[in-house]
């Protein structure tokens, strides 16, 4: 995995730690969160 | 002073437009799709609105005349210009061009933003989206999916669950936006003999189409008995192979000079204007049959697979379709299939008359299919025509049958239903004339129809239980406790309804979506939309019973005015 590959699935624990916590979602985390779906969409060829 | 006061009379206050954002960020017919519903806006509003579209790049870019023709700017997303743009790759940098974009957006002051896209990535984007109002799905801070107005709910709960929605998908962007549904006269296919059949056999899952050599046959049957006429094989570049396999059959090859390949040499602006007077199309469920109703061009459409037929077919009235009777037919993308059944219930003999029949002009119908087809390849195949009905709304009605089917008998209902429950839109509509089949089926459903009331009722109920138990003076919280229990077992118990009567699943569906998106940001409130969302329900109900009702009384009314021809 490329190390943007890490640097965005560590962040992605890193939320769901912290919303399984009770957190709510920053708006940082939903960026990460939309660049993920992107990256995933486009992985899968949906888009 | 004085100069004041004539300066206020001359210059009256300018009133500063609102902006409505759309986000669509799915293919190409989703794009033209939300640009026709754009176009209906502005016919009913005219530029009282700034439109802005939100879209992805490498999609928006091919249709931006078509865009720019209805949207004041179109604002287009890309994962390369997002993630690649900067020196380094990295997250942070990814990060900080998300917030450019979101700044980009925002300089707008969106006042309603809405999302017709329903895709997690444009869900997400909702949420990062500054607007006062937001329609459709997003995510709010606690990861959770918000849906506040009914027809987003409907769309969720229905399009992507059942296959018994039966409102085309830019009739359904339209009430989402709140665009009346009424008949435009003027979108309407332009008939004719027609010589160029420009021909889209691909798309863009092997489940929506044919297989090469039942293409071969369509063509080869059609320029042999059609001799003044050519076609013209239309696709993007990665469909240039799929294309050559069909052009280089040698069943084909006398046929060289009438068979033009366009694929992968156009752009849409150029194949939109290559779609002249002189052109229909027939192909599969795509981008490029929507482009052809934007021409007004005759057209014949293929559903296969995971095609939901009412939902897609292009918006315009006259235009057909063609469907196999298939069961499993429309299936999930998820389904697995190994022999594709639904691809072979669609004969290419039928195909290749009615191709036929519509390039030459004339009106396609029950009788001129008959001259020449037999019962056999019409008994697996279901044909219908678009047209708009009494609500205003596009809707398909049959070529083949006197009778309605049960699917589209039951179809029609839920049209009639949802129009009435969440717009209030009311029509003149026929009885549809049922087989004894369909009949039967709907008394069956009728009894579905009765439990899920009850179940409603009880729902309303509770709720009231509730509502009573919060404002009494000293509130027993063990009781509020037990009655939301109750709720919850009358969620329980529709489930339950649903897998007796899947065909009464469209109503389970949108009641749980609606409870799962209350109004309110205390008990109080939480529980009245509650009960107003049970209300709903058991509305839906009631009136999908009455038309069942009242279709059965009919259908014993027309069988005893005409007595039936019985086989001794």
């Amino acid at each position: 995995m490329s190390n943007f590959a890490t640097e965005v699935v560590n962040k992605i624990e890193e939320i769901k730690k912290s919303t399984a916590s009770g957190s709510s979602l920053s708006q940082e985390d939903l960026e990460v969160l939309f660049l993920a779906s992107l990256l995933e969409e486009e992985g899968h060829g949906n888009s | 002073m004085e100069t004041a006061k004539q300066d206020n009379t001359d210059i009256p206050p300018e009133t500063v437009k609102k902006t409505i954002a759309i986000v669509q960020i799915l293919r190409l017919g989703d794009i033209i799709q939300t640009i026709q519903t754009a176009k209906s806006l502005r016919q009913e509003h005219g530029d009282k609105y700034k439109l802005l579209l939100i879209a992805r790049k490498k999609f928006a870019n091919h249709l931006l005349d078509q865009i720019n023709e209805v949207f004041d700017e179109c604002i287009t997303i890309d994962l390369k210009d997002l993630v690649l743009k900067s020196e380094t790759v990295n997250l942070e940098n990814s990060l900080n061009n998300i917030r450019e974009l979101k700044a980009k957006i925002s300089s707008h002051n969106i006042d309603v933003c809405v999302n017709l896209s329903y895709s997690k990535t444009a869900n997400y984007l909702m949420s990062l989206i500054t607007a006062s109002h937001k329609i459709g799905p997003y995510y709010n801070e606690n990861a959770n999916l918000n849906i506040n107005d009914k027809w987003s709910q409907y769309l969720y709960a229905n399009v992507l669950e059942t296959s018994l929605n039966s409102f085309n998908l830019v009739d359904l962007y339209k009430l989402i936006i709140g665009v009346s549904p009424k008949e435009d006269s003027s979108n309407i296919v332009k008939t004719g003999n027609k010589n160029k059949v420009f021909i889209h056999p691909f798309a863009s899952d092997k489940k929506k189409v044919w297989g090469d050599s039942k293409w071969v046959e369509v063509i080869f049957k059609f320029l042999r008995d059609n001799e003044s006429k050519e076609v013209f094989l239309v696709g993007a570049k990665n469909d240039q192979e799929a294309c050559k396999k069909i052009i280089n059959n040698p069943l084909l090859q006398t046929y060289n000079n009438r068979i033009n390949d366009l694929t992968g040499k156009h752009n849409i602006t150029e194949l939109k204007e290559l779609l002249d007077d002189d052109s229909m199309f027939i192909g599969h469920d795509s981008m490029v049959s929507h482009l052809a109703s934007l021409k007004k061009v005759p057209i014949i459409t293929i559903s296969l697979g995971t095609v939901r037929t009412a939902e897609t077919v292009p918006y315009i009235a006259g235009a057909y379709n063609l469907s196999p009777q298939t069961k499993c037919f429309p299936c999930k993308p998820d389904t697995a299939c190994d022999f594709y059944q639904c691809h072979a219930d669609i004969p290419y003999q039928t195909v290749n008359e009615a191709l036929t029949i519509v390039s030459n002009g004339e009106e396609l119908t029950k009788e001129s299919l008959n001259k020449k087809l037999s019962h056999f390849h019409l008994n697996s195949i279901n044909i219908t025509k678009s047209a708009y009905n009494s609500l205003g709304l596009l809707s398909l009605e049959s070529v083949l049958e006197n009778e309605a089917t049960y699917d589209e008998t039951i179809r029609k209902f839920f049209t009639i239903t949802w129009s009435y429950l969440v717009s209030e839109i009311e029509g003149h509509n026929e009885f549809p004339k049922i087989s004894d089949k369909t009949h039967q089926r709907l008394l069956t459903d009728m009894k579905g129809l009765q439990q899920l009331f009850e179940l409603s009722e009880f729902g309303k109920k509770y709720s009231r239980y509730i509502l009573e138990e919060i404002s009494c003076e000293t509130p027993n919280l063990n009781k509020i406790k037990d009655y939301s229990k109750k709720v919850d077992e009358i969620e329980r118990l529709s489930d339950i309804v649903s897998e007796t009567h899947p065909q009464l699943s469209p109503i389970i569906n949108y009641g749980k979506v609606a409870r799962a998106n209350l109004h309110g940001d205390n008990l109080v409130q939480l529980t009245e939309s509650s009960f107003y969302s049970f209300h709903d329900q058991a509305n839906a109900t009631s009136i999908m019973y009455e038309l069942c009702e009242k279709t059965l009384t009919q259908n014993q009314k027309n069988k005893t005015v005409k007595p039936q021809t019985t086989i001794r």
